[in-house]
């Protein structure tokens, strides 16, 4: 076994990589994973955040506006100037700012033209959503106002009107959100698992595929049979334990729900594709001698397709288009499959029809890569 | 001489694929999987009308008042809220469980909503519903105050869609326009790939060229500066390609101030070379691993300036301002989001002056290293 023993040392000299991309996707996992701690055994409504500037004094009527807004929405605390509201509203990090005018409670009461100033990102979802809130209490208020109510009157009734709520059954037949997390992780790991492959695999193989170290082992008493099958066997237990060391990480990190029958076809569909990043880095060890290059088109590889194929942004984020086109690379059919092994609380033939289907034509990739790579060493073969 | 010296050094540096490959093509590809990744992101935030099934009963039929709400609500004009299917109870749950809608509506005795999860199409279902309510109790409590109300008329006109608000926001808001500025900042650093090349070129015990140079009749500081010039050159000129790849081809909006962007270009590349000279000379060790310097510092800084996460940026800015002050990647990053969002120049020529700062820090201590090197023996 004195290839497979050198293909590992020459494998021990990129440890450091395998370190540095595991870090960084560990890094991205957990604060994504922080960020997905939704509940949903209850309703509750979307709370908007929402900023007030109150340039007026604190009258009756905005006592019970903020009130209502504390209930209804989030309020944020900014500080009153131009570019931290600006870059507040541009980050996100709130979604409507109400800058109340002097004398807005006065010219309100009088039943005169008054307009408060707004700040959200146009036409947008939370924006619209923030607005509809908060115009109802001044409509309901200034319904009051018209029919003669003074202020203190008017700011209990529009709170009590606005108490007033709808009951919300939740149908409960999925509560799979547990389980976005995990679903990030793995769809993330397109990433990682692509450009450790390909980059380490290509790499070995290339440097046994330089001219002079191939010659030399030629003219050795091992045949080349037997050189191959330890290469093909090095390949395949370092893919194993890349593979293994993700699966590892996922079920310290996720026991809670790695442990189910999702966890098991997640594990099984992330095994089928590793098979074919070490298809695809075979190839394009034995297509690509220089490592630079190698480490050029490594990046290329498994950054394009995980930004076409949605394992940074999701799926259901992308572009008709953009999905359309990505279907020509393996990492779109693992990313969908994943997806809808999340997806599904309730397990039926047919949605294992599907998710087997998506493995299926993972592996006809690795395949594809497989049969490219065979007709391309023979001609390269031939020709030196 | 200093000509002869420039020339040479072009043609030297054009021929090195590699790092042609990492400063022009990898950001023009990188651009490119952006564009594609997030062209749909900023639409998806966008209020999109919610799909809801109403339960066509004896009961919602009869309920006058309700049925006028709703059909107000999914009217097709500029403020529809609801597109309403009709249809029976089975039927609703089925497209709930399709997703084909957010939710239903079932009139009973009171209106019952059942909805799928929770989000924002779901609150703006149980708003709606609550309006309902709410102007129940609001007619109330008129009535209580004032019970020669129903006379008057104000009951038959309740203008509820009444805007009190004045929009003063900014049209520029879309926030992937971030990702791109990122990139345009990790550009400059990544130029830096220049600086590093061209002084180990030029330095004796580093390479054989760089002894032999050192050994010719020429100013080390005349030979440096223009090896450096030409590095600077390249590196503009592609940073220019690569933004007019990103304005002209992919259509990302920079804000339409040319003139100012050319000049933040120039400052950015001259702190990337400016930084790569630094390493190149500060760090004695393999090219490998200065350029491994080099990435790892521009991958921290454009992980800071938001690349990877948007989010950091804000939160850099806002608690460790002192960090986002010193991280070249995020001022060139901020600049340009200055440029975009801000109608003033004042945060733009900040950006630029701490960019300058970094300049002549990395300079002057590039020229503390640099100065009266002698070579005992290599």
């Amino acid at each position: 076994m004195i290839v497979f023993k050198s293909y590992f040392r020459i494998v021990k000299a990129y440890l450091p990589m395998v370190i540095l991309y595991t870090g960084i996707f560990l890094l991205f996992s957990i604060i994504s994973t922080l960020s997905y701690k939704n509940d949903v055994s209850n309703f509750s409504t979307v709370k908007p955040n929402v900023a007030i500037i109150n340039n007026d004094y604190n009258s009756e009527l905005i006592k019970s506006f903020n009130k209502y807004l504390s209930k209804n929405a989030k309020i944020v605390k900014i500080k009153n100037d131009e570019t931290s509201l600006k870059d507040a509203l541009f980050f996100r990090k709130v979604d409507y700012i109400l800058i109340i005018p002097k004398g807005f409670t006065n010219d309100f009461m009088n039943d005169s033209e008054v307009k408060i100033e707004t700040m959200k990102v146009p036409d947008s979802y939370r924006g619209t959503y923030s607005e509809m809130l908060l115009n109802r209490f001044l409509n309901i208020a200034k319904i009051y106002v018209k029919s003669g109510m003074n202020e203190k009157e008017l700011s209990k009734n529009v709170l009590l009107d606005l108490e007033k709520s709808a009951s919300v059954n939740l149908d409960k037949t999925k509560s799979a959100s547990a389980l976005d997390g995990i679903n990030y992780y793995y769809n993330f790991s397109n990433y990682t698992l692509l450009a450790l492959t390909i980059m380490i695999i290509g790499m070995t193989m290339a440097s046994f595929r330089e001219r002079n170290i191939q010659w030399r082992n030629m003219s050795s008493p091992i045949s080349l049979r037997r050189i191959n099958f330890e290469l093909a066997l090095g390949n395949l237990s370092f893919t194993i334990m890349i593979w293994l060391l993700y699966v590892l990480i996922s079920l310290i990190l996720y026991y809670k729900v790695m442990f189910s029958f999702n966890g098991l076809l997640l594990i099984v569909n992330s095994f089928v594709f590793v098979i074919c990043a070490l298809s695809l880095g075979f190839l394009i060890g034995n297509l690509v001698k220089n490592q630079q290059a190698n480490s050029s088109l490594t990046n290329v590889i498994s950054l394009g397709s995980s930004f076409l194929c949605g394992a940074f942004v999701p799926q259901s984020v992308l572009g008709e288009q953009v999905l359309k086109f990505s279907r020509i690379f393996p990492s779109y059919w693992f990313i969908k499959n994943n997806d809808y092994i999340v997806s599904i609380s309730k397990y039926s033939t047919s949605n294992l029809i599907t998710i087997f289907t998506n493995m299926l034509i993972v592996l006809v990739f690795a395949l594809l890569f497989y049969i490219i790579t065979q007709v391309i060493t023979k001609k390269l073969f031939k020709n030196s | 001489m200093f000509k002869h010296v420039f020339i040479n050094r072009l043609k030297i540096l054009l021929h090195n694929k590699e790092l042609i490959f990492w400063t022009l093509f990898f950001p023009i590809a990188l651009g490119t999987f952006f564009y594609f990744a997030f062209s749909n992101l900023s639409s998806s935030e966008s209020f999109k009308v919610v799909n809801v099934a109403i339960v066509d009963n004896e009961k919602y039929q009869n309920n006058d008042s309700f049925k006028t709400m709703i059909e107000t609500i999914s009217k097709e004009d500029d403020n529809q809220v609801f597109n309403v299917t009709y249809t029976n109870l089975d039927g609703a749950k089925k497209l709930l469980a399709n997703g084909k809608i957010s939710g239903y509506l079932e009139v009973k005795d009171k209106i019952e909503i059942t909805v799928k999860g929770n989000g924002l199409s779901q609150s703006i279902i149980k708003n709606v519903v609550d309006n309902y309510y709410q102007i129940s109790s609001t007619i109330d409590h008129l009535v209580a105050f004032n019970p020669e109300i129903i006379k008057s008329g104000i009951l038959n006109n309740l203008d509820m869609n009444q805007n009190y608000f004045k929009d003063i926001s900014n049209e520029n808001t879309d926030a992937t326009v971030v990702y791109f500025y990122t990139l345009i900042g990790m550009v400059c650093l990544y130029g830096g790939l220049w600086g590093i090349q061209t002084v180990n070129e030029t330095e004796a015990n580093l390479t054989k060229q760089g002894a032999r140079i050192n050994v010719s009749p020429v100013r080390k500081s005349s030979v440096l500066l223009s090896s450096l010039l030409v590095a600077f050159l390249i590196q503009y000129l592609e940073l220019i390609i690569i933004l007019c790849y990103l304005i002209f081809v992919l259509g990302i909006d920079f804000g339409n101030q040319i003139g100012y962007i050319f000049l933040l270009s120039l400052v950015g590349s001259l702190a990337g070379i400016s930084l790569g000279t630094f390493i190149g000379i500060a760090f004695k060790k393999s090219e490998n691993v200065k350029i491994g310097i080099l990435m790892a510092i521009s991958m921290t800084g454009t992980f800071l300036a938001g690349m990877m996460i948007i989010d950091v940026k804000y939160l850099i800015a806002k608690n460790i301002p002192i960090l986002a002050n010193i991280n070249p990647v995020n001022l060139i990053t901020d600049a340009l989001y200055s440029l975009y969002y801000y109608p003033t120049h004042e945060r733009f020529f900040t950006n630029i002056i701490y960019l300058l700062i970094f300049i002549l820090v990395m300079c002057t201590l590039s020229y503390l290293f640099a100065r009266r090197k002698k070579y005992d023996s290599i």
